[in-house]
């Protein structure tokens, strides 16, 4: 029942889906990525570290570092 | 989390200020910190013209977004490198913004000064395509502002982008490099004033005010950035960040206050001559800008589009 809605996470042009619910800052260690290198966006708007991440979220992480 | 302004729910933590804000209370941050900056270093004044150095990206964007509504009277300058779909996407990206502040876009076309694009013409002379990149915007951005009568070069450089030049530099101990970073550097003969209204913010920050803002930035890095040392630089810099906020703000702050001692003691600079082609500063008979159209070039030295927005 629980994997019927899964969180879809788009993270460099591919889309992974979550089972549970998460908060961001579980989220982004799941994916060794840094806090202070990508933010996290839920449904479209900027969330915090501690937010709870819903089941049928659409969740997308932003890389923030760029250049050469 | 709550905003530590309104007390609504939180969209940004900033653990370097001890602190979370909504997007609204966030962008007001922002623009006031950046306000704070152009202030405190004597960036920019009401009478300046300052032209923003874009690149589609999200800090020369949102840069020159934050200075329109600054109120800041500034216009864009893009150089189009010639990297296929890259800089086609970057183009539209500068344009969408030039539509949207009802600003000028000047462009430079790479391919059309040589008729090759920065890798084949890096190939053939056994160039990094960053250092010859690097020669050819110097120039032509500094060159946009002398032809066109702007006062300023603002550029998008960001803490992280500082800090990481810094410790690479240190790293290596480039002491020829070492302390010629500032926020601003003052304008001389033929040179015009460069400053980085961005120095003291993150770029998780100017991200997010991209974000905040909907400006469609560029989201791929140049092919070329790839394997780069500074994107090895600021990941080290932001896994440090992560279990010890402010330290890069520390970093580049010590800096800037040694920076200052450190030129105050009067450096020795070699006499620069001019180009005998366009009199721009150089040590040599030609500068390097001059050497490479010399060389390589396929038409008139420099050439701008001017992009002007149809009125709204």
């Amino acid at each position: 029942m629980c994997y019927e809605f899964p969180m879809t996470v788009e993270w460099e042009g591919k889309i992974h889906e979550i089972g549970k619910r998460v908060t961001v800052a579980r989220l982004l260690d799941m994916f060794s990525l840094s806090k202070e290198a990508h933010l996290v966006t839920s449904n479209g708007t900027l969330a915090t570290e501690d937010l709870m991440l819903e089941r049928d979220d659409r969740v997308r992480i932003v890389r923030v570092i760029s250049g050469g | 989390m709550k905003c530590r302004v309104c007390g609504a729910q939180a969209n940004i933590r900033l653990p370097q200020y001890n602190s979370a804000l909504c997007a609204g209370d966030f962008i007001a941050f922002f623009e006031k910190r950046v306000s704070g900056t152009i202030t405190k270093y004597g960036l920019l004044s009401e009478q300046d013209r300052a032209l923003v150095a874009v690149s589609g990206g999200k800090d020369s964007l949102s840069l020159w977004h934050l200075l329109d509504r600054l109120g800041f009277s500034a216009d864009g300058i893009y150089i189009d490198l010639g990297i296929k779909e890259y800089s086609h996407i970057s183009l539209v990206k500068t344009r969408q913004m030039a539509d949207r502040l009802h600003r000028r876009l000047y462009s430079f076309s790479f391919s059309e000064a040589f008729s090759k694009g920065v890798k084949e013409l890096a190939r053939m002379m056994k160039r990094p395509p960053c250092s010859l990149c690097g020669t050819i915007k110097r120039y032509v951005m500094n060159r946009a502002c002398t032809d066109y009568g702007y006062s300023v070069l603002a550029t998008g450089h960001n803490l992280d982008d500082e800090a990481s030049a810094l410790l690479g530099n240190m790293l290596h101990w480039k002491e020829e490099y070492l302390w010629k970073k500032g926020v601003v550097l003052e304008a001389e003969r033929g040179l015009a004033k460069k400053v980085k209204p961005f120095f003291l913010c993150s770029e998780k920050e100017a991200a997010a005010y991209a974000l905040l803002n909907n400006i469609d930035y560029i989201y791929d890095e140049c092919p070329y950035s790839l394997g780069a040392k500074t994107l090895l630089y600021k990941s080290l810099l932001n896994r440090v960040e992560d279990v010890s906020p402010a330290t890069k703000i520390a970093f580049l702050k010590g800096y800037l206050k040694r920076a200052k001692a450190e030129g105050s003691r009067g450096q020795e600079q070699e006499e620069k001559g001019s180009c005998s082609v366009c009199g721009y500063p150089s040590y040599g008979e030609q500068c390097n800008f001059c050497r490479l159209m010399t060389k390589f070039g396929s038409g008139p030295a420099v050439r701008f589009d001017v992009y002007v927005p149809s009125e709204p």
